[in-house]
């Protein structure tokens, strides 16, 4: 993929600590438009930690955060229009209705045609027959749809997906991931994606980039990262293989 | 200011709403209940003392305009830490101040048809209108709400901070400053210790004042301002105090956690 000047997410030497504890350590990584980086690394790693800067509700202690060329603390009203996200951590309103909370949504959003633009995503991620449920009626998986269609409600440049499929049977990642792929190609949007799945980043990420401790301890793309860590004669990537490797290898490092 | 970014935490408790039946009560059913029963002890209290009905219930529907304001922006941010939806509202390009204004457009709202409805009972069953006040009514609004508006900002401040087991609190408060606000009695009546607190508090001024209109049919307008010096003085600390206190749960990443 041609490179853009400006990359849509540049993260530069950003480090948090809580008390002693390093979340994140002076980690530096750049997403390019149309991109999928895989953000992979153990629990505890500072994968959520990092999403949280990016999204605004941490403070980092040091480091640069630019979306969009934009520095995103001095710009956050004007520069989160283009970003969403989507975690299993959080809900989307549990009270409200399937189409109320995405009314909500589209408003703070400022999406113009938001009833054209709600019913396109209930249909993308063929969800238009929980139109009017509440959302508290809905199945994990349901709810995870849910989820995605307000992650893409505004189009956004930037997407921030944390572990979205969590917990949900191979099935609905399956077509969970089907869908995600179709939605990014179709509007060029940079996905930075974590999940405890090896092979859902193995079919979605072009890139990876493996964080430890608060880290960044290797990155490449999935069969630069086999070859790397485990077979270097192979053609097929197997992240699983070097998600052991890698954490194994410096958990033990930590130790000694 | 982005309207629309506002507009949407409005509809969101208008949802809400539609779809609880508690919040329509607390809006409804609690206010007149409780103007009822007061009101009608108060009525059958009147034989005994000239004007004390007319004190009482103007009385209690200022007061609910002043509690219902300030758990409404308190409980209604809860609403959003209850349902882990939080994060989803913060990590779009709404402003804190946007957020506020939204919850406390919410408040107004709610209070202006508790008031209505309340306006019209007491007048159907006690043949008291509390519009008789006249022009002042708009002073003490004015007053109640602002000092309201700050307690509930206080309320979200310390919810943030502290998580939800201090939520119980954005009720209590009311109460707890309820003896030294002169809803009921005058500031008099209180030993000479509890009436300097009293006099701190610019919700004791607007009763203060709502008596003496009532009484006197003139306006207080001494009362008023003494209450707005007040407002605006509480106004500014508690909006350095929540911007103190959001700055804090960003760096110690305890919003995420709530």
């Amino acid at each position: 993929m041609a490179k853009n000047s400006t990359p849509v997410l540049e993260v530069t030497n950003l480090a948090k600590k809580f008390g002693d504890f390093n979340a994140v350590n002076g980690i530096s990584f750049s997403l390019d438009e149309g991109q999928i980086l895989g953000f992979l690394g153990p629990n505890g790693a500072g994968k959520s930690t990092t999403i949280n800067c990016l999204l605004g509700v941490i403070a980092p202690d040091a480091g640069e955060i630019k979306i969009l060329g934009k520095e995103l603390f001095a710009n956050k009203d004007k520069v989160m229009k283009y970003v969403n996200y989507c975690s299993a951590e959080y809900n989307t309103a549990w009270s409200l209705t399937v189409y109320e909370a995405l009314v909500v949504y589209a408003k703070l959003y400022g999406i113009d045609d938001y009833k054209k633009r709600i019913d396109e995503v209930l249909e993308e991620f063929e969800a238009m027959e929980f139109k009017n449920k509440f959302i508290r009626e809905l199945s994990f998986g349901q709810r995870a749809r849910i989820s995605l269609c307000k992650a893409v409600l505004n189009k956004p440049k930037l997407l921030l997906l944390d572990e979205p499929m969590a917990s949900m049977d191979p099935d609905v990642v399956d077509k969970g991931i089907e869908i995600i792929k179709r939605v990014q190609k179709e509007y060029k949007i940079s996905i930075l994606y974590t999940s405890h799945n090896m092979w859902e980043i193995e079919e979605v990420a072009d890139r990876v980039v493996f964080v430890n401790h608060g880290k960044i301890i290797a990155s490449g793309t999935p069969l630069e990262l086999t070859k790397q860590e485990v077979d270097f004669e192979t053609k097929e990537p197997n992240l699983r293989e070097v998600f052991i490797k890698l954490s194994r290898k410096h958990d033990m490092k930590g130790e000694e | 200011m982005n309207l629309s970014r506002v507009y949407a935490i409005v509809l969101r408790h208008f949802f809400l709403t539609r779809h609880q039946m508690e919040r329509i009560a607390d809006m409804l059913l609690f206010p007149i209940l409780g103007l009822v029963l007061w009101g009608f002890l108060t009525s059958y209290a009147q034989g005994f003392a000239n004007s004390f009905a007319s004190f009482f219930i103007g009385a209690m529907i200022l007061w609910v305009i002043f509690e219902r304001v300030s758990t409404s922006v308190g409980v209604d941010f809860m609403y959003d830490v209850w349902e882990r939806n939080l994060i989803n509202i913060l990590a779009t390009g709404i402003t804190t101040f946007e957020y506020i204004v939204g919850l406390v457009l919410v408040a107004l709202v709610k209070v202006l048809i508790s008031f209505m409805a309340m306006t019209v009972i007491s007048f159907v069953f006690f043949h008291f209108s509390i519009l008789n006040l006249g022009l002042p009514i708009v002073a003490f609004w004015i007053n109640l709400v602002i000092f309201a508006v700050t307690l509930g900002i206080f309320n979200v401040a310390i919810v943030m901070r502290w998580g939800n087991s201090i939520g119980p609190l954005t009720w209590v408060i009311p109460f707890v400053i309820q003896p030294f606000s002169a809803v009921f009695y005058p500031v008099s009546v209180l030993p000479k210790v509890l009436q300097v607190i009293s006099n701190a508090l610019p919700i004791a001024h607007v009763f203060e004042g709502m008596r003496y209109t009532l009484g006197s049919g003139n306006f207080d307008s001494g009362q008023f301002f003494i209450a707005l010096g007040l407002n605006i003085f509480y106004f500014v600390v508690v909006v350095a105090f929540f911007a103190h206190m959001f700055s804090l749960v960003k760096k110690k990443g305890s919003l995420v956690k709530l």
